[in-house]
């Protein structure tokens, strides 16, 4: 059942905003709070904007490429609005508001070049070699992009945005070696893996008209997407290049407002991706494929870290043992099939021990 | 098993209360119980909450919930989603839209219904609200007099609140509303279905109390009080 | 792709001969069907659009949907399956037809007095013969006839236009299918030419904040002159059905 929006929450929401209040206490051109939530494996981003959440993840396979471009790989967008989002929607793919997501999603990221394809490829031949063979000894990466919508409490537009880009920068893909017709991808495990090559980062920022266009404010929220006429989404990235427009009828602008809509899409692309730069930087430090001081536990505002892995030698291999989370607990215990013959308790108990000690010792090192 | 019963017990759903106190046999039991048939005499949580008690012989569970459930005598505030003929569709925030007959008013005939339209918002009382039937409202008591109830002006705002916070505004001892009232006048609706609507002079005020409604939330009654102190 | 093309040839011809800021030619007719209340076909360039307009009429399907205060306006759009170079599959139902669906009843929505017909749905179904570039203008524009043949109120006619850069300069006016595949971004502008208002806006790849003001102003002075182009059609269709019922001899 949709929710019916009342006449007296429009009237007072269009005469708070003729007097410049928002009912959330914002400035018009205030966008709500960004918070960045990472998870263990690269690529997957969970971001809020205010309430709103959007879950993205990324994940990347080796595939054979298309015959007309063959030496580009894929960047595939798989978006979901999902019923959990706001009783407004239900099961069943392909609802209006789940298509103009991806459209929008598509254009920003897809059609303005974010991803380089042609850096996608793993191995090109020439196609007059053999015509019978065509592309069968072609490979590149195809990039997908999951990307759902969790909570819907207005905007959910640049909320995507936000999560597809700061995933586009947490993900790493597997590293590869080419020697000669072999191609040898690495295990993350092995090799450090390889972040994507990205020329820019752009990000969305709505601004949604009331009453006959002469009312507008920056990044409504639920309220006020159900009373609002008219909304323009412009993705801009830091370049001050636009990247995308969307405006989608409603209250017809004019140039001049466009124009200042842009302006302000600039100032607000600025901040969010400062914002973006600084979450990053601090889940960057802790690489989670390296044996890692364990600093403390920053209990910051924005960034949550993911558990901290801690390898051990065993044997003149090196293997991922344990994950020893925050509050270092031992949470998972893997043993590789090739420890050795027996897989008996003794040999595990040392390893375990040798774990404990090690990330013990460490938090004691000054270093 | 629940020994004893006081005010910081927190409970969850299928546990057993034991020593069930009654007066002439007769327990009254709020939401959140259900009398147990084996063994006799015991009650059961079906809600998680804190379970409190009231002397001689009246249980019940207190929770902060959502969703409203229709009870039969509640006052709630409704917006209008249809007019079908004689009869309005109110949305109250349950499964089913609840209907409010256009000659539940006061002085409303045939002839001469009253003045509301779609998206206006009313203040009622539920007539019945029967696990099977829809809900009725009615904007008269047994006398046709409305009292406070009635359509409610178009110049307020109105907004969604915790069922908690709602308990807790509408117990008469609470300081919340009067502290905030000595600070400047307004006029507030407040349902048990969680839609609060406010009125007042200007539009920062009427902005002032939903923050502070918003915070009461989340905060104790003495943070509020404080707070309104210190901004006379 | 090769980009050993130019867009724009140093004596200022693009590759189909037109000038930079010159559209491709429109022809018009209304009233080509006898069923639907409104129709309305329209050529632009090699691509040619067939719109047919149902309406008033009572919502059907999902009694829901109708609304107290306006009308719903529902479009659909569709391919037929000869219209590309490669034959479609499926002409309606993909991705890329929903969208433009929905932009053609956002345009469409903002210049049709809804206040007027409240519980009542309007339909507007457009048909693309052969897409050549600049689809969703034509569309639009094709629309606005068949509205203005059905007699449905408007506030004014909307039009639309595609406009791009070139050479990273200049801009152009009304892109082909080969200008959009060779070059660079695409702005698709639908607009209210008298008021200057731009109802719906979409843009491919992406381009410096600078050109936009450029491009802009290219795409609604484009509108502007469709909308003449347009209106002169009106007005000869309008006098063809006039002296058919006799109106052109009243005394």
């Amino acid at each position: 059942m949709k929710n019916i929006t009342s006449n007296c929450e429009r009237s007072f929401i269009i005469e708070a905003l003729s007097r410049g209040k928002r009912i959330d206490g914002r400035e018009i051109y205030d966008h709500r709070k960004v918070n960045f939530f990472f998870g263990r494996e690269y690529g997957h981003v969970e971001a809020h904007l205010g309430d709103t959440k959007v879950l993205a993840q990324i994940s990347s396979e080796v595939v054979v490429p298309s015959s007309e471009r063959s030496t580009e790989g894929f960047l595939i967008f798989n978006i979901d609005i999902s019923p959990m989002a706001s009783p407004a929607y239900e099961t069943g793919r392909l609802t209006k508001e789940c298509i103009e997501l991806t459209r929008i999603v598509e254009r920003c990221f897809r059609e303005s070049r974010v991803v380089e394809t042609e850096g996608l490829c793993i191995v090109a031949g020439e196609k007059e070699n053999n015509l019978l063979n065509l592309c069968y000894n072609f490979k590149v990466w195809s990039i997908r992009v999951d990307v759902h919508v969790l909570d819907h409490c207005g905007n959910y537009i640049d909320c995507a945005c936000l999560a597809v880009s700061a995933a586009l920068r947490h993900f790493r893909r597997p590293d590869i070696a080419i020697s000669g017709d072999e191609v040898v991808i690495y295990d993350i495990l092995d090799r450090p893996p390889v972040p994507l090559s990205l020329h820019h980062l752009p990000l969305c920022i709505t601004c949604s008209f009331f009453d006959s266009g002469n009312l507008f404010a920056v990044d409504p929220s639920l309220e006020e997407e159900s009373v609002m006429r008219g909304r323009l989404v412009l993705g801009v990235n830091v370049l001050k290049e636009i990247c995308a427009i969307q405006h989608n009828g409603g209250v017809p602008l004019s140039k001049d407002q466009i124009n200042r809509c842009a302006e302000i899409a600039f100032v607000k692309v600025q901040e969010l991706t400062s914002l973006m730069d600084k979450g990053l930087a601090v889940i960057m430090l802790s690489v989670p494929n390296a044996a890692v001081k364990s600093t403390e536990a920053r209990s910051n505002s924005w960034v949550r870290l993911p558990p901290r892995r801690v390898f051990s030698v065993f044997d003149g291999r090196v293997f991922n043992l344990a994950l020893i989370n925050s509050s270092k607990v031992v949470e998972a215990c893997q043993v590789p099939c090739w420890l050795g013959t027996r897989t008996d308790d003794t040999s595990l108990g040392k390893a375990l021990e040798d774990i404990r000690a090690q990330s013990f010792t460490e938090k004691g090192k000054a270093s | 098993m629940v020994e004893d019963v006081n005010e910081n017990t927190t409970v969850f759903p299928g546990e057993v209360i034991k020593d069930v106190k009654a007066v002439k046999g007769v327990t009254i039991l709020g939401p959140g119980l259900k009398r147990n048939e084996d063994p006799p005499n015991t009650l059961r949580i079906t809600r998680a909450g804190k379970l409190q008690f009231k002397p001689p012989n009246i249980y019940w569970v207190s929770h902060n919930h959502k969703r409203y459930i229709p009870k039969r005598g509640d006052l709630v505030v409704g917006i209008i989603v249809k007019k079908a003929g004689d009869s309005l569709r109110i949305d109250i925030g349950s499964g089913e839209y609840a209907s409010l007959s256009m000659l539940a008013f006061e002085g409303a005939t045939k002839k001469q219904k009253p003045d509301v339209q779609v998206g206006d918002v009313i203040y009622g009382k539920l007539l019945n609200a029967h696990r099977e039937m829809e809900p009725e409202l009615v904007c008269v008591d047994s006398y046709f007099k409305a009292g406070k109830m009635g359509p409610l002006s178009n110049d307020g705002f109105v907004f969604t609140v915790s069922l908690g916070l709602v308990h807790r505004l509408l117990d008469p001892e609470n300081p919340i509303l009067t502290a905030l009232g000595k600070v400047f006048p307004y006029e507030i609706a407040v349902g048990m279905n969680g839609k609060v609507w406010v009125n007042g002079r200007n539009t920062k005020e009427v902005l002032t109390v939903l923050r502070c409604l918003e915070t009461a939330e989340l905060h104790d009654d003495k943070v509020i009080v404080e707070l309104c102190r210190q901004s006379k | 792709m090769s980009k050993n093309r130019e867009l724009l040839s140093k004596i200022g011809l693009r590759l189909d001969g037109r000038r930079a800021d010159e559209l491709r030619r429109i022809r018009c007719k209304l009233g080509v069907f006898t069923e639907p209340d409104g129709s309305a076909y329209l050529e632009q360039g090699l691509t040619k659009i067939l719109a047919a307009v149902y309406g008033p009429h009572q919502v059907r399907g999902n009694r829901s949907k109708a609304q107290h205060d306006a009308a719903v306006v529902n479009c659909q759009f569709s391919m037929a399956v000869f219209s590309t170079g490669e034959r479609k599959r499926r002409p309606r139902g993909d991705r890329k037809s929903t969208e433009i669906s929905i932009h053609l009843r956002q345009a469409l929505t903002a210049a049709i007095k809804t206040e007027l017909y409240p519980w009542s749905q309007i339909d507007v179904y457009v048909e693309v013969l052969h897409a050549d570039g600049g689809i969703y203008p034509a569309c639009v524009n094709a629309a606005t006839l068949a509205l203005i043949d059905a007699g449905i109120p408007l506030k004014e006619y909307v039009c639309a236009c595609t406009a791009s850069l070139a050479n990273n300069d200049v801009p152009m006016l009304d892109i082909s299918h080969q200008e959009e595949i060779i070059g660079g971004p695409t702005l698709t502008v639908a607009a209210l030419p008298m008021s200057g208002k731009i109802v719906l806006m979409e843009m491919s790849q992406r381009f410096h904040v600078d050109h936009l003001q450029k491009v802009l102003e290219k795409a609604l002075q484009g509108c502007r002159d469709i909308k003449h182009i347009l209106d002169e059609a009106v007005k000869s269709h309008i006098q063809d059905v006039g002296s058919s019922t006799g109106w052109a001899n009243t005394t």
